[in-house]
């Protein structure tokens, strides 16, 4: 399992191997949510996620 | 004035009996704006052109259309075009003036596009994905809508938004027919549904004083949870009182008066 830095905290948080661009963590010791970036050469890093609410269409 | 908002379930269920009461109460004299749904009919056209509709879940279990371009242009053609005008058609035939309009017409409803969106993915994860050509309803303009009403016909809206850069946008009906009745003070705002109201623990709650929802709100399902959320936030904004009932039944809108189905109020 690929490990990452946390980007609010600096601490270490271990991604799965099958995590997708876009996916969703919570890391365990400073409780921010976290997103996953992959960019063009498979390079993964962490953003602090945005909020996002529930407002779908029809 | 009252609103009136019939999911596609019961619409493609029960839609002369509801199109039948809908003309019962405007001969009555009451003006009426009708909001329509109509996923499952989009859905229905969209695998007759050949595209196979995609699903997306919400953290909070929301099941809802994903809609990328392609399937905008068939939730436009089927919305505004196909479903809305075969609703004005029967109406007219039940000798009822309707007028079609989707909320893109004359600048009715105006939707924040969602660039993303929050999703549990086929493999239980929350995943941030591209929003597609869905909003949230930002601006109500009623111009339009009070000519029609006082010219004497009722309009019959489509759940179509006009967004900020003035793409076409699917937006949830539910939340166009709040938007609508909160911006005209609707005396009566009515979601007709597939089920009877709200039900807790069994058995049907007849009425909710919106100081009453936040002690509720944990045990409601999310598809419900939603429409109680719409018509609380509704009433709480100047709307007389709003009723969640079925549009299954013989007269759908007997509900504005006989006590049937959710009423929530001040």
């Amino acid at each position: 399992m690929p490990t990452l830095t946390c980007p609010v905290c600096g601490g270490e948080i271990e991604i799965p191997d099958d995590a997708l661009p876009g996916e969703l963590f919570e890391h365990e010791e400073c409780g921010a949510q976290l997103e996953l970036e992959v960019d063009e050469n498979g390079n993964m890093k962490l953003k602090e996620a945005e909020e996002i609410s529930e407002d779908w269409g029809e | 004035m009252i609103v009136v908002k019939v999911g596609g379930r019961a619409l493609e269920a029960n839609l002369n009996k509801i199109l039948e009461s809908l003309a019962k109460h405007f001969k009555l004299g009451k003006k009426i704006v009708f909001v329509h749904g109509g996923g499952d009919i989009v859905s229905r056209y969209e695998r007759m052109m050949g595209l196979e509709p995609k699903f997306i879940m919400s953290p909070s279990g929301i099941r809802s259309r994903y809609t990328d371009e392609k399937e905008l242009d068939v939730y436009v053609m089927v919305m505004a075009g196909k479903l809305n005008k075969e609703i004005v058609a029967k109406l007219h035939a039940l000798g009822v003036k309707a007028i079609g309009v989707s909320g893109a017409d004359g600048g009715l409803l105006k939707a924040a596009r969602k660039k993303k969106l929050i999703i549990i993915d086929e493999r239980g994860r929350k995943r941030i994905i591209k929003g597609g050509y869905t909003g949230s309803i930002k601006e109500v303009d009623m111009e339009l809508l009070g000519k029609i009403l006082d010219s004497g016909y009722l309009a019959v809206v489509s759940p179509i938004a006009m967004g900020f850069e003035n793409e076409l946008l699917n937006v949830d009906a539910d939340q166009a027919a709040s938007a609508i009745a909160m911006t005209a003070k609707a005396e009566k705002l009515l979601i007709l549904t597939d089920v009877d109201g709200l039900i807790l623990n069994g058995e049907i709650v007849r009425e909710l004083h919106v100081d009453e929802f936040e002690e509720i709100k944990g045990k409601i399902g999310a598809g419900m949870n939603r429409k109680v959320m719409l018509c609380v936030k509704a009433v709480r904004n100047g709307v007389g009182s709003a009723i969640i009932s079925s549009g299954l039944i013989e007269d759908p809108l007997s509900a504005l008066e006989d006590g049937k189905g959710t009423r929530i109020l001040p």
